[in-house]
């Protein structure tokens, strides 16, 4: 019988070994893509200044953060204080260097980022996974719950439960959290929807898995690719809203830099100083910019409609 | 039936009978199997034949429960080995599904997870229902891989599907469904997507399969080429119904019913050079509710006033039964 089947034998000798199959491997692909492209390339670059600048903070930041001079507040831009220190960014209105500040004020906002895309995509994918796969009456339920999150505005959301709870770092992602959660459920939920009718999942059951395997082993992994793409939204979101409601005092406290309370401070001495509130908006639009550009291309480059 | 008491019972792999199976409640149910009866014996291809919508797929779904949100078993039984399918909870319908009753698909290129290597699929079947090691799981793959005929089978348990042709995936299909030699094969449309050598390969495998480890197999096709060569008995299906059962060398010799007949003179055959293909009309009605007469009479073209009235499978020779009144020479009720 093997002389049959000789087409699928030449076959086997022409592809290379299956670690290398398919000529790049994963990482590489994934590399070169981001390589070729700007806005990738843009994106990556800011990601990677703001980590650096959180994991890094004390050795990059010229002064500390909470260090007041009275005597040398509100000063402009590249200014030198009477004891020789250089604030390139000037000082604020307590005479703490701004440049060191919006360097600390990363940490915030990528903890607070990557904490509440990662709490979000757990509770989403979970509820959007189950509601698609035994739909019915689990999946009425659990959709009608994630319009009841979305008819309320987030920040009066937050605003009320932080009222209610007092303002922690702990509290603030696991609100922001909650309110992010939808994005992800009812995206995960559709995909799971049109996943769950393809034929491998029929065969899968048709090989006796349960209904968990089948999620956690034929669904998930493939819808995998949009749920990337809404987390990496979902930080610069959170980033977003924990700036507003640091702007709207609700945020975490004014000894912590965090550029949602810069800016709130800032505004105040807007006719003086604008750079105080302007500089710590700039932080907060270039690194929402920078995850919405490299999320848009991730969306690109995941989406199996535009290759080949 | 006559061939039921022929078979000696641990012959019998599969004992379908008055089967109904209704997508939908109420009024606008769909009967997508209605009083469906066949066996299928240990080492034997039965065939199941029809147009698309004829209640084959739903049939083959039925006996392993792996029915559509809204489909249920209404009525019949289902005897496997001896063991009543209709009233097993879904955890033993579970434990049976890829141990003793497996299934292949139509389309090879879509019924493996894309994003896991075939050998780890494989190993993962094996594992559902048996308990070894991973080591030995995989050694077991790279084993069922070998017998289905993968080149180069141990570098290729970590190839992923989409680096295999449609007729490897098949064949990996096949060697998940064998991981746990079941008795009962059902192959839903298994070459409809392959070309003709390929199909060639799988239908002699499957030959050679049952053959060699007396697996009963279900042969679900629309291509009655097919089943000519590769089958044992065929049943034709019309609408839900099974309109007429003979071995496969009377359906061909000898078609009893105007739809079997229509079927054949509609395709071509390949000893029969001069042949005129005549093309059937219309498609197979969906029943809903209550039947009215034979259901495929709007198509018939000997259909009379007699036709209004719903026709039972009539014996017509040995082991031929047809649901038609005008089957000459069987004045008795098969029922």
């Amino acid at each position: 019988m093997s002389q049959r089947i000789a087409g699928p034998g030449t076959l086997a000798e022409q592809t290379p070994p299956p670690r290398s199959a398919g000529g790049l491997s994963r990482p590489a692909e994934v590399l070169l893509g981001i390589i070729t492209s700007k806005k990738a390339m843009f994106g990556i670059l800011v990601i990677l200044m703001v980590v650096i600048c959180a994991v890094f903070s004390p050795w990059i930041a010229p002064h500390d953060p909470a260090a007041q001079s009275l005597a040398f507040r509100l000063a402009p831009m590249f200014s030198t204080a009477p004891d020789g220190t250089f604030h390139l960014l000037g000082t604020d209105h307590l005479g703490r260097d701004v440049l060191s500040r919006a360097i600390y004020g990363a940490r915030v906002g990528l903890i607070v980022g990557l904490s509440v895309a990662l709490i979000a995509t757990f509770i989403g994918v979970t509820i959007g996974l189950v509601a698609g796969y035994f739909g019915g009456w689990i999946d009425a339920v659990l959709m009608r719950l994630c319009d009841v999150q979305l008819a309320l505005p987030a920040i009066l959301l937050a605003i009320a439960i932080l009222a209610i709870t007092g303002v922690s770092l702990l509290n603030i992602v696991l609100i922001l959290a909650l309110t992010q959660w939808v994005a992800f459920a009812r995206v995960v939920r559709s995909a799971t929807l049109s996943e769950r009718e393809k034929e491998y999942v029929l065969a899968a059951r048709a090989l006796g898995f349960g209904s968990a395997r089948i999620i956690y082993r034929y669904i998930l992994p493939n819808v995998f690719a949009p749920i990337i793409v809404i987390a990496t939204f979902a930080v610069a979101q959170a980033i977003i809203i924990e700036a507003a409601l640091s702007f709207l005092g609700l945020g975490i406290s004014g000894a912590t830099p965090s550029w949602g309370a810069m800016l709130a401070d800032g505004r105040t001495y807007l006719a003086i100083a604008p750079s105080l509130a302007t500089i710590p908006g700039l932080f907060i639009t270039l690194s929402v910019v920078g995850i919405n550009l490299f999320g848009d291309w991730l969306r690109d480059f995941l989406d199996p409609k535009l290759k080949m | 039936m006559a061939l039921m008491t022929d078979d000696k019972p641990d012959d019998v792999a599969l004992a379908v009978s008055n089967l109904h199976t209704t997508i939908g409640t109420g009024p606008g149910a769909v009967r997508g199997v209605d009083g469906v009866s066949f066996t299928v014996r240990r080492g034997e291809i039965f065939g199941i034949a029809g147009e698309s919508g004829s209640g084959k797929s739903m049939t083959a779904f039925s006996i392993l429960r792996l029915l559509p949100t809204r489909g249920r078993i209404s009525e019949g039984s289902i005897l496997f080995k001896g063991e009543e399918l209709t009233t097993l909870s879904e955890a033993g319908m579970r434990k049976l599904r890829g141990d003793r009753i497996a299934m292949i698909f139509q389309d090879p290129m879509t019924s493996l997870n894309p994003v896991f290597t075939v050998g780890s699929q494989i190993s993962e079947a094996i594992l559902q229902h048996r308990r070894m090691s991973a080591t030995q799981a995989q050694a077991e793959a790279i084993r069922l891989m070998e017998i289905v005929e993968i080149p180069d089978a141990a570098s290729r348990y970590s190839a992923f599907p989409h680096q295999f042709s449609g007729g490897m995936r098949q064949r990996i299909m096949i060697a998940m469904a064998l991981s746990c030699a079941p008795d009962l094969l059902i192959a839903d449309e298994p070459t409809t997507a392959l070309d003709v050598t390929v199909e060639k390969q799988i239908i002699g495998f499957l030959q050679k399969l049952r053959r060699e480890t007396g697996v009963a197999i279900m042969l679900i096709t629309h291509n009655l080429n097919l089943l000519a060569e590769n089958s044992d008995r065929i049943a034709i299906m019309y609408a839900g119904q099974i309109v007429e059962l003979a071995p496969t060398s009377e359906i061909f010799a000898n078609p009893r019913h105007p739809y079997t007949q229509a079927l054949l003179n509609s395709m071509p055959r390949g000893h029969i050079s001069q042949q005129r293909l005549v093309p059937l009309a219309g498609v197979p009605p969906r029943i809903v509710g209550k039947r009215s007469g034979c259901s495929f009479a709007p198509r018939c073209p000997m259909a009379q006033e007699l036709c209004t009235t719903v026709p039972e499978l009539r014996d017509c020779g040995v082991g031929h039964s047809a649901r038609c009144w005008f089957v000459e020479g069987s004045p008795r009720h098969d029922k």
